[in-house]
């Protein structure tokens, strides 16, 4: 199917000669396409995860909504407007097409993911994101016997005793934002540097006929 | 193309333009930023019926082209088809775009802007 492809788009069956001198051509083309193919379903599997991780999410916020007596929406009328990022994105490769995205979580977090390691890139973050009037050393020291009082975790924005439900939400999302965003950025930008190859060998294919 | 490395290095938000519920769960998940007064720059916009074109596209350019410090921009697949244009022709390197399905429009491969790449890709 694929070989059939290739002829059929690339090289015109009346090119006879020219046929056998895009052997070669032909053969760097199916290669192409079979790596592009590949990636296209790496990205469908993606793309389902994702899909599956963000409904879940979606369903999780919608029972928290619905298992609070008070009417309350959690949503945008709660975020803090002071928030600072927990989850960021660090690039290699910054000025290449080649460049790999991952998102790194800031180890201050205490949401989800409870390991614990010294926070180095956060802590101007933290200042500013603190209330001030505790300060940084007594917090580190409480976060192990108590439970933080001062947390810049999202949640804390709806209250102090939110419902699983919503807790749920955010295990969903994160998991979305750690994993499978960034996964999907950095498929699609292969995919899109394959195209542009695809379409250098093609045209290149069709000037030499 | 590429702009220059070192603006690049400092692109280290993600940001999203999407309806509450997304928004509410990608902040829950801690991608939610607000730079220091008096800019206090935000990294997402909350889209609903009565948002109008003209803000969402001024978010995606804010995000897209004004901003230097955006790595990864998520939004709404049906958010994107209300500026549909100007996410097809969107081809910078920096920040990545990428569209997510929201709670009530699942994810749709009709309007997914990879596969309707592989489809012109194969001639069709």
């Amino acid at each position: 199917m694929m070989t059939e492809i290739v002829n059929n788009q690339s090289i015109p069956i009346s090119a006879g000669k020219a046929f056998q001198d895009g052997d070669e051509t032909a053969r760097t083309l199916d290669e192409l396409l079979i790596r592009y193919l590949n990636l296209l379903d790496q990205y469908q599997a993606v793309q389902a995860e994702l899909a599956q991780q963000l409904s879940s999410g979606y369903l999780s916020l919608a029972q928290a909504n619905s298992s609070t007596q008070h009417n309350i929406r959690y949503g945008q009328d709660y975020y803090d407007a002071r928030m600072q990022a927990l989850r960021t994105v660090s690039v290699k490769n910054e000025a290449q097409e080649t460049s790999k995205f991952k998102v790194i979580k800031s180890s201050e977090y205490s949401g989800v993911d409870v390991r614990k390691s010294e926070p180095e890139k956060t802590r101007s973050s933290l200042e500013l994101a603190g209330d001030g009037n505790e300060s940084r050393e007594e917090k580190e020291k409480e976060t192990e016997s108590r439970p933080k009082t001062k947390s810049n975790d999202p949640l804390r924005w709806f209250g102090i005793l939110v419902p699983p439900a919503l807790r749920a939400a955010q295990g969903h999302f994160a998991r979305a934002v750690d994993a499978s965003v960034p996964e999907m950025v950095n498929i699609i930008r292969e995919i899109e540097s394959l195209e542009t190859e695809i379409q250098s060998v093609r045209k290149a294919a069709k000037t030499t006929s | 193309m590429a702009a220059p490395t070192a603006s690049n290095k400092d692109r280290q938000f993600l940001a999203v333009i999407g309806d509450e519920d997304s928004v509410t769960g990608l902040l829950l998940a801690g991608i939610g930023h607000v730079t220091q007064p008096p800019d206090s720059q935000k990294n997402f916009l909350v889209v609903d019926q009565k948002t109008e074109t003209a803000a969402i596209e001024a978010a995606f350019d804010n995000f897209t082209e004004e901003r230097k410090d955006i790595a990864i921009v998520l939004i709404n697949q049906h958010v994107a088809e209300r500026i549909r244009h100007r996410v097809d022709t969107y081809t910078a390197a920096f920040p990545a775009l990428l569209e997510i399905p929201s709670k009530d429009h699942p994810y749709d491969p009709e309007k997914d802007s990879v596969l309707r790449r592989v489809r012109r890709l194969f001639g069709e």
